[in-house]
């Protein structure tokens, strides 16, 4: 069919071909088809012509001046930049390495001196029960000692056991031995056994004591290597 | 300056591969006018049309030592510049972007080519007023064609280029590209039927 043939193959920018030339001057369809494109392309020809600013070349000049160097700066910023990352590494984990094995810190105070007073620097056994033993002027339920440790530690803290409402050593050791409990039951927690803090709370008025027990979750803490489940006698003066 | 005029498109690049910035000035002042016509009828906004045109010129600049003389240079040049009119419009599709510039025009009814119209103090005859007026729906008309259509009829009907070129910037076979640009001049002709008349 001549008119299909036609549309298919005849360019609108080019001349009708021979062997359609006289069917477009019969068919009056396919003579205001191509009077159409004819049209269209040369319409569409003149949308070419855009004005450009008279500094276009300048500009062009400046940004490419501008850009080559970035060619080689990622390059040269991330290999320093892993260099400093790749030093810190290196210096933090000499650091760890070097540095001598410490013993968790006592802060210990008279219990009759002090409203609020740091008692000992514990494994983090006792975290769970911080909520429960926050209230100030409420005697703190504390569980029972798992285990028969209570002898090494009861020696480590000091008895608070003048008064009816005193903090007992019974109650020291049930926190302090339930941490030194889950310490030694799985050596492998090491991890998770990260410093605390215990305060021993006295109410002056009612003379009510609590214990406070402050998980280790303030940012910045620093993991210190595990305690030996018997301190020695040195030990065991420095932390009283 | 002048002294370049007669060097090919592949010598001028050679020059430029050896830091002849002379060279490189020769290539923008030839292929200005083109890339950043292209740009435009491609995203219908000028200014960012000017800006991806010097980008263009600046990445050429840039790969000028990958450059190989083995392919038509506007076909290289209309390649990157393809590629960067790609991207912008896949990020303006993204984040449904449009430019402030046409907006306010539309509004105004001064259509999208208002950046190009300078003040002129003396009142316009009547034939070039319509004349201005068939070109700006024409550009329109244009601007609304879906994207693969658009590349494919600027290419060839306002760029010039030949049809083996259009599939080498596209990367799409003859076939496709004769198909696309067909089908795109069946859709102008139909939506300026009335506007081609004369």
């Amino acid at each position: 069919m001549t008119c299909g043939r036609l549309r298919r193959e005849w360019e609108p920018d080019g001349p009708i071909p021979s062997w359609a030339r006289a069917h477009v001057a019969e068919c009056t369809a396919c003579r205001a088809h191509v009077e159409e494109l004819s049209r269209l392309r040369r319409a569409l020809a003149a949308l070419a012509e855009v004005p450009v600013p008279e500094d276009f070349t300048h500009r062009v000049r400046a940004r490419a001046l501008v850009a080559r160097p970035p060619a080689l700066w990622p390059r040269a910023l991330a290999v320093a930049a892993l260099g400093a990352i790749a030093v810190a590494l290196l210096f933090t984990l000499e650091r760890e390495r070097s540095s001598p094995p410490e013993g968790p810190r006592a802060f210990v105070a008279s219990p009759s001196s002090a409203e609020i007073a740091p008692r000992e620097m514990a494994p983090h056994a006792t975290s769970r029960e911080a909520p429960e033993t926050a209230a100030l002027g409420k005697r703190p339920r504390v569980a029972p000692p798992a285990r028969s440790k209570g002898d090494q530690i009861s020696r480590m803290t000091t008895p608070a056991s003048v008064g009816p409402n005193r903090t007992s050593a019974r109650d020291y050791e049930a926190v302090l031995s339930e941490a030194f409990v889950s310490r030694e039951a799985d050596p492998s927690d090491a991890p998770l056994s990260h410093d605390g803090v215990i305060l021993l709370l006295r109410n002056e008025e009612t003379q009510e004591e609590s214990i406070l027990a402050i998980p280790p979750v303030v940012f910045g803490s620093r993991l210190l290597p595990l305690r030996p489940a018997s301190p020695t006698p040195g030990e065991r003066r420095r932390i009283l | 300056m002048s002294g370049y005029a007669c060097w090919s498109d592949h010598d001028l690049m050679a020059a430029v591969r050896e830091g002849d910035d002379g060279a490189f000035d020769e290539l923008v002042r030839r292929y200005q006018s083109p890339m950043t016509g292209y740009l435009y009828r491609l995203l219908n906004d000028y200014e960012t049309a000017l800006d991806l045109a010097q980008e263009t010129f600046v990445r050429l600049y840039r790969n000028a030592h990958r450059y190989r003389a083995n392919h038509n240079f506007s076909t290289y040049l209309y390649k990157i510049a393809t590629n960067l009119a790609i991207s912008e419009l896949r990020r303006r599709k993204r984040w449904n972007m449009f430019s402030l510039v046409s907006f306010f025009a539309a509004r105004d009814g001064e259509g999208d080519e208002r950046p190009f119209d300078l003040p002129d103090p003396q009142p316009l005859p009547d034939a070039q007023i319509l004349h201005e007026e068939r070109r700006r729906i024409i550009a329109r008309a244009v601007a609304s064609l879906p994207e693969k259509y658009r590349v494919a009829i600027v290419l060839r009907d306002i760029q010039g280029l030949e049809y083996e070129q259009i599939a080498e910037v596209l990367g799409l076979p003859l076939g496709t590209v004769k198909s696309r640009i067909n089908r795109a001049r069946n859709f102008l002709r139909e939506k300026l039927r009335g506007y081609l008349s004369e």
